[in-house]
């Protein structure tokens, strides 16, 4: 899905810090039927001190953003963590970003296909190169 | 020595007309720049010894007293690496050990829980630190629903517990991912990839070993007394602006040394911990699996720059024991 950041905010679960995001879906590409999803990713500032989880994804209150999620009880989770979030260009919808470059790593085919600039690769061929299907 | 390798590191020996040599680049957890510093995750010197605990019996793949050993042997590889305070053990194995980062134990837990079955993830690492980077509590969970491991070095089967647990101990003493590794012609890491590469190294008893980059971390992370380790910095630069994350990595070609860091956001570096010696300097883009984000902290960020040319510096920079190469300028395109 295709969406807005609309609220950040960091919590204790029983084990672990967590960094909760409230996303404001702006253009569904499959399942999530909702407007608003809880998005959830390990880590973050608590009290004064931060957990930092290898992987981990940032999300950023006010960023628009393509995610890639898998359901995880009353929540979602980016698939592959830092993967599954890619930052999309604010003035233009058509064109994403990844995080950092780090979604090379997840859309790269292993075979038959050539791998391309993926920091410029548009949301709809994103989401086809991903397999992503309604 | 296997002469396919990734294509920065491959760029970089032909610049300085070397056979291929031992991987590279370091990268200390970076959390932050505050006031042109960079605030790198990082355990006191007090914390060492460090003592963590382990799941009773470790992996259900292989015999516990063979679990046991791998782990170990990982710990002790760390431990020993030279001109390093590091030294890390297991102080108890504990049956229902839970990686809960806010216990205040150093918890390293094997799960077999059936809701890991889709996780997605191999292995998690959470490091809890205050804001000045000085580490309160690593610990290590292990998705052992999905990984098959191994304590035969060579075993193509499963996942070498030795290798991997290695690497993890590496987090856990604040490293990030390495930005080089090498790739061999027949696609599989070659020997000499750094344990802080990012994917998973090959199996083998050379696996099992730190490169003079890990080596290096350690020494600039946590020098012992009298450490006589050399750094080289300076900044890159390019049309005028200071270059991101650009991965500069000093070679000395004639000990067969190979250790980097990445620039921080004003375009600074800096390598500490080598061996003295006459090196000569390169400066790559990060690219492919170790892309920015899999660098984490700062390097999120996506003013990174991931566009400009390899470049390599016309110059020899020669450092003996305890000195310090300093205002070294690297000029991109």
């Amino acid at each position: 899905m295709a969406g807005t950041v609309v609220a950040v905010r960091t919590v204790r679960t029983p084990r672990s810090i967590e960094t909760v995001a409230r996303v404001r879906v702006d253009r569904a590409f499959k399942g999530a039927d909702s407007r608003l999803l809880t998005v959830r990713a390990p880590g973050g500032l608590y009290k004064g001190r931060r957990l930092v989880v290898p992987g981990s994804p940032e999300l950023i209150q006010g960023e628009s953003v393509l995610l890639f999620l898998y359901r995880d009880v009353d929540s979602w989770r980016p698939v592959g963590m830092f993967q599954g979030v890619w930052r999309l260009d604010r003035d233009d919808l058509k064109m994403a970003r990844a995080s950092g470059s780090g979604g090379a790593v997840v859309l790269a085919p292993k075979a038959g296909r050539a791998a391309v600039d993926l920091r410029q690769r548009t949301v709809s061929q994103l989401v086809g190169d991903a397999g992503v299907t309604r | 020595m296997k002469v396919a390798r990734a294509a920065t590191l491959g760029a970089l020996v032909a610049l300085v007309a070397v056979p291929a040599s031992p991987v590279p680049a370091y990268v200390p957890n970076t959390i932050d720049f505050v006031g042109g510093s960079a605030v790198v995750a990082h355990w006191p010197a007090s914390a060492f010894p460090i003592a963590t605990r382990v799941t009773r019996g470790l992996t259900s793949d292989v015999p516990a007293a063979a679990g046991r050993a791998a782990l170990d042997a990982a710990m002790a590889t760390w431990s020993a690496s030279p001109d390093s305070i590091v030294e890390i053990f297991v102080e108890a194995e504990q049956r229902g050990l839970e990686a809960d980062v806010l216990d205040g134990i150093n918890a390293i837990e094997f799960s077999n829980d059936a809701s890991l079955d889709n996780a997605q993830f191999l292995t998690l690492s959470f490091t809890l630190m205050n804001a000045d980077g000085s580490i309160v509590e690593s610990d290590l969970l292990v998705n052992d629903r999905v990984i098959g491991f191994t304590t035969t070095a060579g075993n193509s089967v499963g996942l070498d517990l030795e290798t991997t647990m290695l690497q993890e101990i590496g987090r856990f003493l604040g490293l990030a991912s390495s930005p080089l590794g090498g790739f061999a012609a027949d696609g599989e890491l070659a020997d000499d990839t750094s344990v802080m590469f990012p994917l998973g190294r090959g199996v083998g008893e050379s696996a099992r070993t730190l490169r003079d980059d890990d080596i290096a971390a350690l020494a600039a992370l946590y020098p012992a007394p009298g450490s006589v380790r050399a750094t080289i910095s300076g900044q890159v630069i390019r049309a005028g602006a200071v270059v991101f994350g650009a991965h500069v990595v000093a070679h000395e070609p004639f000990q067969d040394i190979l250790v980097g860091a990445v620039s921080l956001p004003d375009g600074t570096f800096r390598i500490g911990g080598l061996p003295p010696g006459t090196y000569l300097l390169g400066a790559f883009p990060l690219s492919g699996v170790v892309s920015p984000a899999a660098l984490g902290g700062i390097f999120l960020r996506d003013s990174v720059d991931t566009t400009f040319r390899a470049t390599s510096v016309g110059q020899t920079i020669r450092v003996g024991a305890g000195q310090s190469a300093s205002g070294i300028v690297v000029e991109v395109r």
